[in-house]
């Protein structure tokens, strides 16, 4: 088990190498160059190619790709990784401050999801092919097919224009309270929660389908257990395990969710620096919200197989 | 005169009765659309920093609401009769927020540090030969040639005293802890969500009541991206004003009877030509294209009639604005025709068309279906802005659709059409409106709005129309909105708000 999780961390270096030197290309042979943006156009008038030549030599934009990124590379290693552009702050801490926010929308997201998609997807298959099957199974497609951004809009209009229930935009940090934080995010994480609802919802539904009709279940019913007992205690227990896997396997839809979310909501969030940083073609921070996702969707795909074996015994890593 | 149309043209739906006297306290919330990327003068300048900054700092001089260099930290000054030494009278019993008193010492450290600025700073001056402390009230700055600019340069908040102390101490992390010795000092900032400022107790101005500024406690400045959230935001009361304002959201704004709107025709919305390959290198043909845009329906179509149209290349806020001279109006689509023949394309041509955010895509749009009409077949290319900037440094487009937001002062707007200027996309030249810049730099006008300088302006104007290297659509409004309990906020013709005298009525 612990070798295992060694190999599979060992494994995390060449894919981030991978991953960031993509990026790292992709990010600098894109047109646009960083330094035009620092310029405000009041003080153009005053700024010479000489100018922009410098600026562009401090920020090492000068040299070429490849130079770049083993020197990224090496300040990776010192645990530095650079300077914003456009802010002139490490990027470590630019990264770092905004991950409580996104982590908060998509947990709330998750929770969402599976309070809602898990009992949906066990009345569906309990009741199949009834009126209560179509429809919770018409409202996962809903949520699968349609857009955050419609999803969003339409909250937003709804309860926050129209009816004024809900704030349709803002960050509350959970210390400034709890109730308040939570209040501004219901929306975003219904919004990013809705697409996951609907794959959780299909999911059970048909894994605990395929449960239901295996010998066991049907010795477990002979045997005179209850039908809650049966569902609870024998059949859910395998039927998560694809749903498990669903959750893992969402997690990139759930942080690329986020980029569009916290655009909608004004959410300050990883997503959002990640948007505006690419517009600013602030590289460094570009590189650190990669590393970040990179590193994160890695690590919760390792989560996810190690979750695999608590729940089925016959799973064993070695 | 045309600075006074500012104030003009400000849509007010409230009852302009004669306002009650202020009251003190309270909160006035702000959204803008992106967030200040640091607070420290010399790294960041754009629109919604500078928001921020007029808050926090206080310059030598200002741009005042209608257009005019007033004193703020100089009280007075004079100009040598050469005009290359300037004597600045500080005000007395100025201090910082950290209560460092703000003396002629820090300004000449603020004049140092302008002209040997930190790596890659933004407000760097040069033609600056010697600043010399007189006496701690007086400072004598000497510059190296004469320029009409150096006031308005020192008027912009890239310029705003910032204490020395405190920047020596802290460096690049001043930008998250400025000190300044403006009406608010910093109190926190939410990385992309809000920056709060609250009232400094020890504000050297007051009102012309004598009462103590500024009447707010606080302000909080809220990132909200998108308009449609930063307009569901103001209507339910979230935030008290917005400054990115979009055009459609006006009506249902006024319509509402509990917000005022301020509409300040600042900059332009023009189509640029690159002057230097065929077609568009043939005036006849760039005359045409300005004959056959119809201004009028680009002004309602994409502002809802919000923008003033328009073709000089000074707005009506502007110096310079002449609204007798109309030479490409009111649309000719035979005059238009006549000169595409003329110049040997009675057939039209094709032509791209660059954009690079909606709105402006959007009037692209209208271009291409109005120039159809005289068989221009237009074909528009969206990039990103990243792309744009690079394109027209490059010389690259062979015609796009840009904006121009509101500026300082009217310089710049034929400034950027000079021979080999970075942005002039238009690989425009014309040694005589080189000349007049540099004319306008250097002669000694009586103030900057010097009959003598509007006539220059008014040159340069029918210079640029004749060569016609941009198609001037419209003045686009720069729109702020807020609730009509808010008062006296008052925003010069670059758009910059002064927040101390704001106020809430209860």
């Amino acid at each position: 088990m612990t070798r295992f999780v060694l190999r599979r961390l060992i494994y995390l270096l060449p894919v981030l190498l991978l991953v960031t030197g993509f990026v790292f290309t992709i990010g600098r042979m894109l047109p646009g160059d960083p330094v035009l943006q620092l310029v405000p156009p009041e003080e153009a008038a005053n700024v010479t190619e000489e100018d922009l030549a410098r600026l562009r030599a401090l920020h090492g934009l000068d040299r070429p790709i490849a130079v770049q990124y083993v020197a990224w590379l090496a300040g990776v290693a010192r645990g530095d990784l650079g300077r914003s552009i456009r802010t002139s702050r490490p990027v470590l801490e630019t990264v770092v401050e905004r991950v409580p926010v996104t982590l908060q929308l998509a947990a709330l997201a998750s929770v969402f999801a599976v309070v809602v998609g898990i009992p949906l997807g066990i009345v569906a298959a309990l009741r199949p092919r009834t009126w209560v099957d179509s429809f919770a199974s018409v409202t996962a497609l809903a949520g699968l097919s349609l857009p955050n951004i419609f999803v969003g809009t339409l909250l937003i209009f709804i309860f926050a224009y129209t009816l004024q229930w809900m704030p349709s935009d803002g960050f509350v940090p959970l210390s400034r309270g709890i109730g308040r934080s939570l209040l501004h995010m219901v929306m975003p994480a219904i919004t990013l929660g809705t697409g996951l609802t609907g794959a959780i919802m299909r999911m059970t539904r048909t894994s605990l389908l395929d449960v239901l009709s295996q010998n066991y279940i049907a010795t477990a019913r002979s045997k005179g257990l209850a039908e809650r007992r049966v569902l609870l205690g024998h059949a859910m227990k395998n039927a998560l395990i694809p749903v498990v896997t669903i959750v893992g396997l969402q997690l990139g839809a759930l942080l690329s969710g986020s980029f569009i979310v916290e655009q909608i909501f004004s959410l300050p969030g990883v997503g959002r620096l990640a948007v505006s940083s690419i517009f600013a073609r602030d590289f460094p921070v570009v590189q650190g919200v990669v590393m970040l996702f990179a590193v994160t969707y890695l690590v919760v795909n390792l989560l996810v197989d190690l979750l695999y074996a608590r729940l089925d015994p016959r799973i064993r890593y070695d | 005169m045309a600075l006074a149309l500012a104030a003009a043209l400000a849509l007010s739906l409230g009852v302009a009765a004669a306002q009650p006297s202020p009251s003190v306290g309270g909160t006035l919330t702000i959204a803008y659309d992106y967030e200040a990327a640091s607070l420290a003068t010399w790294r960041s300048g754009d629109t919604n920093t500078h928001l921020v900054y007029m808050a926090l700092y206080n310059s030598l001089v200002d741009k005042s609401e209608n257009g005019d260099i007033t004193p703020s930290l100089a009280e007075r000054w004079d100009v040598s009769p050469d005009r290359r030494t300037y004597t600045f009278h500080l005000q007395r019993g100025v201090t910082f927020h950290n209560g460092v008193a703000f003396d002629a010492d820090v300004v000449k450290w603020n004049f140092d540090r302008w002209i040997s600025p930190p790596e890659g700073a933004i407000n760097g001056l040069s033609n600056i030969e010697d600043v010399r402390v007189v006496d701690p009230q007086t400072i004598e700055v000497t510059l190296v040639n004469p320029d009409n600019q150096f006031l308005i340069l020192l008027g912009s908040r890239l310029r705003g005293i910032v204490e020395p102390g405190a920047v020596e101490q802290l460096g690049e992390a001043f930008g998250r802890n400025p000190v300044g010795t403006g009406p608010f000092r910093f109190e926190s900032w939410l990385a992309d969500s809000e920056i709060v400022v609250t009232r400094f107790e020890d504000y050297w101005e007051t009102d012309a009541g004598g009462r103590q500024l500024p009447y707010l406690d606080r302000l909080v400045f809220r990132v909200i991206p998108q308009s449609a959230s930063r307009h569901t935001a103001l209507v339910t009361g979230s935030v008290d004003v917005d400054t990115t304002v979009s055009p459609e959201n006006v009506a249902d704004l006024l319509g509402r009877g509990s917000h005022d709107v301020l509409n300040i025709p600042a900059g332009y919305v023009a189509l640029r030509l690159r002057t230097t390959q065929a077609p568009l290198d043939d005036v006849r043909v760039r005359q045409a294209i300005s004959w056959a845009v119809d201004r009028d329906a680009i002004n309602e179509a994409i502002y809802f009639g919000l923008a003033t149209p328009g073709e000089g290349l000074f707005s009506p806020v502007l110096l310079g604005y002449d609204p007798e001279f109309k030479p490409y109006w009111p649309r000719d689509l035979a005059q238009a025709r006549a000169l595409l023949a003329d110049a040997g394309y009675p057939n039209g041509f094709d032509l791209t068309i660059v954009a690079s955010v909606p709105i402006l895509q959007a009037a692209a749009e209208l271009v291409q279906a109005q120039l159809a009409e005289i068989g221009v077949r237009v074909s528009i290319q969206l990039v990103e802005r990243g792309v744009y900037l690079d394109g027209i440094i490059a010389r690259e487009w062979e015609s796009y659709i840009d904006q121009l937001t509101g500026r300082t002062d009217p310089t710049y707007f034929f400034q950027h059409l000079s021979c080999g200027f970075p942005y002039n996309g238009h690989d425009y030249c014309n040694p005589a409106l080189d000349q007049l810049a540099r004319v306008d730099g250097v002669v000694n006008y009586a103030s900057l709005n010097d009959p003598e300088r509007v006539e220059l302006y008014e040159r340069a104007n029918r210079i640029v129309m004749e060569d016609a290297p941009l198609v001037v659509l419209v003045y686009r409004p720069t729109l702020f909105a807020w609730r009509n309990v808010v008062h006296g906020i008052a925003v010069n013709p670059v758009g910059r708000a002064f927040w101390e005298e704001a106020w809430i009525a209860d």
